[in-house]
């Protein structure tokens, strides 16, 4: 873990540890979330990823272990929590005999939202993730992505801090995907810190600053992800373009060889390079060298 | 301070008046109460249309008006469990209770809001009943505070049983459970006041002869009974109404037992030269002839009332969160 100040950290956790009898759903987790990062949670299913977020948002109490969102005890002042975080469940429940701004309205109150704020935040909300057409339309006659985005929008409805996104891209189609992932890249430029779970690891390539990996419970590994990889010493592939079009790939066994090799190629080869880039693959290719294949 | 609406009561009326099942509660609701007006009317009228019996028509009203509350509890208590159910398990099987218990609404504030959803809907009931119920005002032999006593005495009983559904509804996971646990529970509620009391009268007639009767208490934990005690009204001794059956059983145990609790089962202390007998309490107190109904009303809302709250506290402390386990 990085030497942080508790100001620094949205989330700090001790030997978190969530036990169910015998089961060890999350096992001495020590993680540190920077705020301000987009930070991905990857894992395969049973890793322990939900039952991390829900001990997060403070829905369920850790069996041992310390536990600190943006310097609150979920146990302790739990409201406090839930005013400066925004959750989003793997599961698309939705009241199906509302309105799109009914159902914001209904959580706005639940939040305490003051009323005279509620029009101007609705629509804001709606224009944000692109609902703003689907206003008055029942909440039962959207489509998935947009029941998903629906979601996000209830989660932001008070304007938290903290975003704890569980599997948000689940079951969403390609354009679906780009368009959360430009939502995602909005609202962390807007100062919010995210944290997010998926099992699609393109897509968290795409936007996490961070991640951790989970599996059976334990974190294996947690950081950017770039640093994880030269930690572990994990290869990758570099793309390089030549000015004659020609275009070779070579893997590199860390950042060290990286730049070991595009010396070679202008220096000691000679050769014109015009780009030179790592290929996608990375943040897949981390997961497997970290993880052992356990489902618990 | 600014009132502010339970926005769990809010969404909930919201959501109740755009479904299509409301209205086939209501058009069932006063259906059923038109045609036990028109069945009691037709059954106990009379043939001679010369005929005035002013004595007779005030006792049709009273009558009347007894046969309306009764089929009105009635379906309170087949409709509530049946519209509550749902209350917590629908949310879980919907999968709405997660980003609920997420947000700044305590479960006490999440069960009221449904239980006076329960609420909103029983009045809207009530004043849908209320011209039925004119009929029998219309006839006589019922006053304003009957009516009023009898409207309170039904949406006091729909509550309670909404109130105790609504913290059972907490403990299941699907609805289809709930309900079977709802109308289990309001099947045990109904009848199990009477059978608990029949039970302790066999057994203790099997005892022999002893001066000591089970207690009477033991019929008042009965959503029926409260209704019939709480709307005992001036003309307590007339009519053949389902109510005063009950009434009578109420009074009659409570005499023999000489008391609510054990008593010494004196039966009466005097004779009055009035007519009929003067019964004097454990405190010594003269005991009106209609019996102690104030006593029984209050005595029945009492348990009626703490148990309702305890399967609340019970509902409330199972959506406490942070919780040991997934809910």
């Amino acid at each position: 873990m990085s030497d942080t100040t508790s100001t620094d950290l949205a989330v700090r956790t001790a030997g978190l540890t969530k036990r169910y009898g015998t089961l060890l759903a999350v096992n001495d987790m020590s993680l540190a979330v920077p705020t301000g990062s987009i930070f991905g949670l990857i894992g395969p299913n049973g890793a322990g990823k939900s039952t991390t977020f829900a001990m997060l948002a403070s829905l369920l109490r850790p069996s041992s272990g310390e536990l600190s969102v943006m310097g609150v005890d979920p146990a302790h002042d739990r409201d406090e929590l839930r005013r400066r975080l925004g959750y989003m469940p793997d599961t698309l429940g939705v009241y199906d005999n509302l309105r799109v701004v009914e159902y914001l309205e209904f959580f706005a109150a639940s939040y305490r939202v003051p009323r005279h704020r509620w029009s101007a935040l609705i629509a804001d909300l709606l224009e944000l993730v692109e609902l703003s057409v689907k206003r008055d339309s029942m909440v039962n006659s959207l489509s998935r992505g947009m029941k998903q985005r629906l979601s996000l929008a209830r989660a932001l409805v008070h304007d938290p801090d903290l975003l704890v996104l569980d599997e948000p891209a689940s079951g969403l189609d390609p354009r679906a995907r780009v368009e959360l992932r430009d939502l995602l890249r909005g609202l962390n430029a807007m100062g919010k810190t995210i944290i997010i779970s998926s099992h699609i690891l393109a897509e968290l390539e795409e936007v996490c600053s961070h991640v951790a990996i989970m599996e059976a419970g334990r974190l294996l590994a947690s950081g950017p992800p770039r640093e994880i990889l030269d930690r572990l010493g994990g290869s990758r592939t570099m793309r390089v373009r030549f000015a004659d079009g020609l275009v070779e790939t070579f893997t590199v066994d860390s950042g060290a060889d990286q730049a070991h090799l595009l010396r070679r190629l202008v220096i000691d080869e000679g050769r014109d390079v015009v780009e030179y880039v790592e290929e996608s693959g990375g943040l897949e290719q981390l997961f497997l060298t970290v993880t052992q294949g356990v489902v618990q | 301070m600014r009132l502010t609406v339970n926005p769990v009561l809010a969404r909930e009326v919201k959501e109740r008046m755009r479904g299509l099942w409301t209205f086939v509660v209501l058009m069932v609701f006063l259906g059923l109460l038109t045609l036990t007006v028109w069945v009691a009317h037709a059954a106990t009228r009379s043939y001679d249309p010369f005929s005035f019996d002013l004595e007779r028509q005030t006792r049709l009203g009273r009558d009347l008006f007894e046969w309306v509350l009764t089929i009105m509890i009635v379906l309170v208590m087949f409709f509530v469990p049946g519209l509550t159910a749902g209350a917590v398990a629908g949310e879980r099987e919907r999968q709405t209770l997660l980003p609920l218990q997420i947000t700044l609404l305590k479960p006490r504030h999440i069960l009221w809001g449904k239980v006076m959803a329960s609420l909103a809907f029983l009045t809207l009931l009530e004043v849908a009943s209320l011209p039925v119920l004119a009929v029998a005002y219309r006839l006589g032999g019922v006053t304003v505070a009957d009516l009023v006593a009898g409207l309170a005495a039904v949406l006091v009983v729909g509550v309670l049983l909404a109130t105790m559904i609504v913290g059972i509804s907490s403990f299941a996971k699907r609805v289809q459970t709930a309900t079977l646990l709802a109308y289990g529970f309001t099947m045990v509620v109904a009848v199990g006041s009477f059978v608990v009391a029949g039970v302790a009268s066999v057994v203790d007639s099997n005892r022999g002869f002893d001066p000591s009767d089970p207690p009477a208490a033991l019929l008042l934990p009965n959503p029926i009974v409260f209704a019939a005690v709480a709307t005992a009204g001036e003309n307590i001794d007339s009519g053949d109404g389902p109510l005063q059956a009950l009434r009578q059983l109420v009074r009659d145990t409570h005499r023999a037992n000489g008391g609510w609790w054990l008593g010494d089962g004196e039966v009466a202390d005097g004779f009055d030269p009035n007519g009929g007998f003067v019964f004097v309490d454990d405190d010594g107190f003269l005991v009106d002839s209609p019996g102690p109904t104030t006593s029984a009303a209050l005595m029945s809302f009492g348990s009626l009332a703490a148990l309702a709250v305890a399967l609340f506290a019970l509902g409330c402390r199972r959506l406490r969160t942070p919780a040991e386990t997934e809910r």
